[in-house]
């Protein structure tokens, strides 16, 4: 099995969603620096997905120095691997549009949905290692 | 590794296929959509040499279709569901069988999907089920490790878990084979297929990278300040107007800007990507109304 999930929905190319998920891992930690990415053959395989597509996601993370190829081993989580402040406010874009239309539906006030989101900050920053 | 130049076939009066043009790139998962009677298994049928073309030509892992030898026919592979199965045999023995007839037969591969598709060695063909014959079949296909794999509706009346099982095995292969698929479930095919075709009454509506289709298609939804009749693009398919609401699918999109331009005074622009899904049904209705 690979590390991280994708659920690809229709409608949106693969390989964005694909590069996506892999993106979250890492950021979110469940990918570490020097962890094992998972080859072409098995990525395509467990997600589903063309081999040339694996091989297209694992080129773009490496091109965005995500991963590097370590001869002999395969692809590894690049020590430090950071992301622009612009790409991280994409990462969350969906959960925050999700957060946002639920609220809506429940007849929030923004006010009140931003309060709810800095207490969830306050409670929970302090236990997540980051 | 598979072409047709103007490739017809008549049924009687029937056109089943209409000087259809196809170039399959190496590796590519190549998926050929339609309605039934679209002439998707007749395409096939003439690849394979079944039946005579009636005009044109076809070409399938380098060789004319009408010259294929027994030894072309090992490179390529044909899994169908009205294609024949012994019924008497088990299914160990209907796999032995066949091996005779592949000098490349690759007994890890077979294994290998004999546990991914628990397949029930001891079992006759005649007693098995749609799902688990289809399996069967495209197992004995794989195992021999065709560089080129025509596959007919091969999720037809499967369930979710062998689905997604049989487009493993096909993903599996997808570095090292050609494969054409003809099938109408969309919604299956779009993660991994890389080109899309659509076929209707024999004729080829369109054929291209799944990729590029994906980026040129868009569903549209325009709001005018006042309602206005204009002169319609013919890449905006399914035109609707309902007073200053109005709605299509662009099949060349280039951002918003080249629609605002169209009409005089634009409201709101609303822009969604379509699942191939979607595509396919929009072809479709643009296709019953010309």
């Amino acid at each position: 099995m690979i590390p991280f999930r994708v659920e690809l929905v229709p409608g949106e190319p693969v390989y964005e969603q694909v590069v996506f998920a892999a993106k979250k891992a890492i950021l979110a930690g469940r990918l570490q620096p020097g962890d094992a990415f998972p080859s072409v053959r098995l990525l395509a395989k467990a997600v589903k997905i063309h081999a040339n597509t694996a091989q297209k996601v694992i080129a773009e993370l490496v091109g965005e120095g995500l991963l590097e190829v370590r001869p002999g081993i395969g692809t590894v989580v690049t020590a430090g691997a950071t992301i622009s402040k612009r790409e991280r406010g994409k990462l969350l874009h969906r959960e925050v549009e999700s957060l946002v239309v639920e609220a809506l539906r429940l007849g929030m006030q923004r006010e009140e949905l931003l309060s709810a989101v800095e207490a969830g900050w306050h409670s929970l920053s302090n236990q997540v290692e980051v | 590794m598979i072409r047709t130049f103007d490739l017809t076939k008549r049924f009687g009066k029937t056109m089943a296929l209409d000087r259809v043009n196809l170039d399959l790139p190496a590796n590519s998962i190549f998926a050929l959509a339609g309605p039934n009677g679209a002439g998707k298994s007749t395409l096939l049928h003439l690849l394979l040499n079944h039946f005579r073309s009636d005009g044109g030509q076809s070409e399938i892992a380098g060789v004319d279709s009408r010259k294929l030898s027994p030894k072309d026919l090992q490179k390529i592979g044909y899994v169908a569901e009205s294609r024949h199965l012994p019924e008497w045999m088990q299914v160990a023995e209907f796999f032995r069988y066949t091996s005779q007839f592949y000098p490349n037969w690759q007994p890890d591969q077979l294994r290998d999907l004999i546990g991914l598709f628990r397949l029930p060695m001891e079992a006759k063909v005649s007693s098995l089920s749609r799902g688990k014959r289809m399996q069967v079949a495209l197992a004995a296909t794989l195992a021999y490790r065709p560089q080129v794999l025509l596959l007919d509706e091969p999720f037809q009346g499967l369930d979710v878990l062998v689905r997604d099982q049989v487009i493993e095995s096909i993903v599996e292969r997808s570095a090292e084979s050609t494969v054409l698929l003809a099938s109408h479930d969309l919604a299956e095919i779009e993660s991994f297929a890389t080109h899309f075709s659509y076929l209707s009454e024999g004729r080829l509506k369109f054929s291209g990278d799944i990729c590029q289709l994906q980026s040129e298609f868009r569903e549209v939804e325009v709001v005018l300040r006042e309602a206005v009749e204009i002169e319609v693009p013919g890449h905006w398919m399914n035109y609707s107007i309902q007073g200053e609401y109005v709605r299509f699918t662009d099949s060349k999109y280039a951002g918003t800007d080249a629609i605002r331009e169209r009409f005089q005074g634009v409201a709101d622009i609303t822009v969604r990507n379509l699942p191939l899904r979607a595509i396919f049904v929009e072809m479709a209705r643009e296709g019953q109304k010309s």
